[in-house]
């Protein structure tokens, strides 16, 4: 049973990011993670930006990537994850994520609309979820 | 039959535009290459997308869900259009394509706000005085996901608040290398009839299970979805935009080399006559000298 696999395919606004047979993947939620293995309900979830990782067919070793937000569709043991953005934690540069964290904090603390934010809530998330997948 | 001066300015000035169409037709084809990359790398996500939400709503049971509202029953609706126009003219009928067909679209209803990307679609509403809702500055230049969400978060406030009933887009498909199509688009809200997507007879159909929540779902994947679909509309516009232009500067290279090619044999003809005409005149000069003489 641990050995099961089925295909997963990431895309990416920007790419495809990976296709193939995996064991499992482990995809961050809005109140925790999940996990899928093979033969999954048929089922779509939500995904929101943080630390993706799977584990491809045949290695122990888990491959991560940050993810930004989107949704992951499960049918016959198929697994499709489409996201906004989707990089290895060695392409993220820390210092513009860093930057872009301390961007979004001041406009938090700033007087703004709701829309805006939404925007720099999200774009807070997004920063941060790159820097701590680069902290290891 | 014009002087040879005459001739010889027009040549020179039309050479100097050849070298600007040149020039111009080397930077969009460079443009281009590098448009085509990022569409390349966006086109599965937008196609994947979009199969993705038809069948999701195919699947779904009917959600109350504003995303899903129909607001038909409003005496007046209005209707919100992203235009997606260039920042720059010599694109042959780029431009004028788009705003076309978002003129015959705004006709169709009584009320409309135009969100205006570009700056030719600016110019052009703003000088037959239609009223420009917002504009967004440097998008169609460089597409990127954050422009891209910085438009969808202002239409969708609108759209939650009640101000618009119905988004559409109007952008270009680059259909092909040589042919682009002007498409208008309905983003919000989406109707299950509005994915024809065709399930033979006796299938069952999977019953997906969402989680956490229907509701929630939608309320996640539609904001994504309107992004994903902004952002390949502006890849899309950018790319059918630089094929434009690098064909309009094609054809002016092209048209600029035949006239100076005409213009060469008319200089050509009009030094030879000036040549001929002075021969003959000091010819006749010699003879009459000549004569004189003679006398």
């Amino acid at each position: 049973m641990a050995d099961e696999t089925f295909y997963l395919r990431i895309i990416a606004a920007t790419g495809k990011f990976f296709s193939g047979k995996v064991r499992s993947v482990i995809i961050p939620q809005c109140d925790g993670e999940k996990e899928v293995l093979a033969h999954h309900e048929d089922m779509v979830i939500a995904v929101d930006d943080g630390e993706l990782r799977f584990q491809e067919a045949g290695s122990s070793e888990w491959r991560r990537a940050v993810c930004g937000r989107g949704f992951i569709e499960i049918t016959h043991n198929r697994a499709t994850i489409l996201v906004e953005t989707c990089e290895r934690p060695e392409d993220i540069d820390r210092v513009r994520a860093q930057a872009a964290k301390e961007r979004a904090e001041e406009q938090l603390r700033q007087k703004q609309s709701i829309q805006e934010y939404y925007h720099s809530s999200a774009a807070l998330s997004r920063a941060m979820a790159r820097l701590k997948a680069t902290r290891r | 039959m014009a002087s040879t001066k005459e001739i010889k300015d027009r040549m020179r000035s039309i050479q100097d535009t050849l070298k600007i169409t040149n020039a111009m037709y080397m930077i969009s084809s460079s443009k281009l290459k590098r448009a085509k990359k990022a569409l390349a790398a966006t086109e599965p996500y937008f196609f994947k997308l979009q199969s993705e939400v038809g069948r999701i709503l195919r699947h779904v049971p009917d959600l109350k869900n504003i995303y899903f509202e129909n607001r038909d029953e409003k005496e007046h609706i209005t209707r919100g259009f992203i235009v997606i126009t260039g920042d720059k003219g010599m694109a042959g009928a780029y431009n004028h394509n788009v705003l076309k067909c978002a003129e015959e679209k705004m006709k169709e209803v009584d009320n409309y706000k135009l969100y205006v990307l570009g700056e030719l679609g600016r110019h052009y509403f703003e000088k037959h005085g239609i009223h420009i809702e917002e504009q967004f500055h440097y998008a169609v230049q460089k597409p990127t996901l954050n422009r891209a969400r910085k438009i969808m978060e202002s239409v969708i406030q609108e759209y939650i608040d009640g101000n618009l009933d119905e988004i559409y887009i109007v952008f270009t498909k680059m259909e092909n290398a040589v042919t682009e199509e002007v498409q208008c688009e309905k983003l919000l809200p989406l109707h299950k009839s509005d994915y024809h997507i065709k399930v033979p007879a006796g299938t069952i159909l999977e019953n997906f299970k969402f989680q956490p929540s229907p509701e929630e779902v939608m309320d996640r994947l539609v904001p994504d979805y309107l992004v994903g679909f902004i952002y390949g509309a502006l890849v899309e516009s950018f790319s059918s935009e630089q094929n434009a232009r690098m064909l309009a500067m094609q054809s002016a290279s092209d048209s600029a080399k035949s006239m100076l090619a005409d213009l060469d044999i008319q200089y050509n003809r009009a030094r030879q006559a000036a040549i001929t005409q002075e021969i003959t005149e000091v010819s006749a000069g010699a003879k009459a000298q000549k004569r004189k003489k003679r006398r």
